[in-house]
């Protein structure tokens, strides 16, 4: 199966949250991502 | 008071480094950084999979098998992978040997060669995925999509029901893979400096 990824957003979207998300459920990732494991590597 | 900051980083002969983000405070902090000829680079695609419970059992392609190494071990066969030099191979096997968080690094072997990498960061109910590579001979056989599942199998069997991951938004074919493992883009992030940083 071959599946296609979305396009990125673009650029003017940075200042977004993906609406289908809850906002405080992204917020804690940032966290997570900045005070822990943000020091490796991105895939 | 962002001059100020630059004056600190520059006296410490450290790169002033701007992380921007939706939750950047004030909301203009990009526009003003801008303004001020400060480059965006490193734009880059947190994905988020909100649930785990239907990730599948995994198994290790044919001829392949999972494998669990120390931390210097991954670190090595990480840096390999990505022909990292000697020292940031050694900085990274140090930074996950102090690692705050729970991490599994796996790598994927045939034989004696490591053919794709991966690792897991677990705080909470959250699992991030990280170093997720392959070997350029070994890849579009399904190698990475392999390495995800398992680590994401193992990370919802240790209680996380939130899997995210950064990647880099012009990297179609990991984008591809992710959303076939069924993430989907949730924010955006990307940094500004007076230049982008050298690679290597």
């Amino acid at each position: 199966m071959i599946v296609h990824a979305p396009p990125a957003a673009p650029r003017s979207g940075f200042a977004a949250l993906a609406p289908d998300f809850d906002a405080r459920l992204l917020s804690r990732i940032e966290d997570a991502g900045l005070n822990t494991a943000s020091r490796w590597t991105s895939c | 008071m962002l001059s100020r900051a630059e004056a600190v980083f520059t006296h410490a002969r450290l790169p002033f480094i701007v992380r921007i983000t939706p939750f950047t405070q004030p909301p203009m902090l990009d526009a003003v950084l801008a303004a001020r000829g400060f480059v965006a680079f490193d734009d880059t695609r947190v994905m988020v999979r909100e649930d785990l419970s239907g990730v599948g059992e995994p198994s290790a392609p044919n001829g392949c098998s999972f494998q669990m190494p120390g931390h210097g071990a991954f670190a090595e066969a990480v840096g390999a992978l990505r022909g990292s030099p000697l020292a940031q191979r050694q900085a990274h096997a140090e930074r996950l040997r102090a690692s705050p968080v729970r991490y599994v690094g796996v790598l994927l072997k045939r034989g004696n060669e490591v053919v794709a990498c991966g690792q897991m960061a677990l705080e909470d109910d959250l699992v991030g995925l990280y170093d997720i590579h392959t070997a350029p001979a070994y890849r579009r056989h399904g190698l990475g999509l392999a390495i995800c599942e398992h680590l994401l199998q193992r990370a919802h069997q240790l209680g996380a029901r939130v899997a995210y991951l950064q990647v880099d938004a012009d990297n179609e074919a990991a984008r591809s893979l992710y959303a076939q493992l069924e993430f989907a883009d949730g924010y955006a992030y990307h940094y500004r400096g007076r230049q982008p940083p050298a690679v290597g």
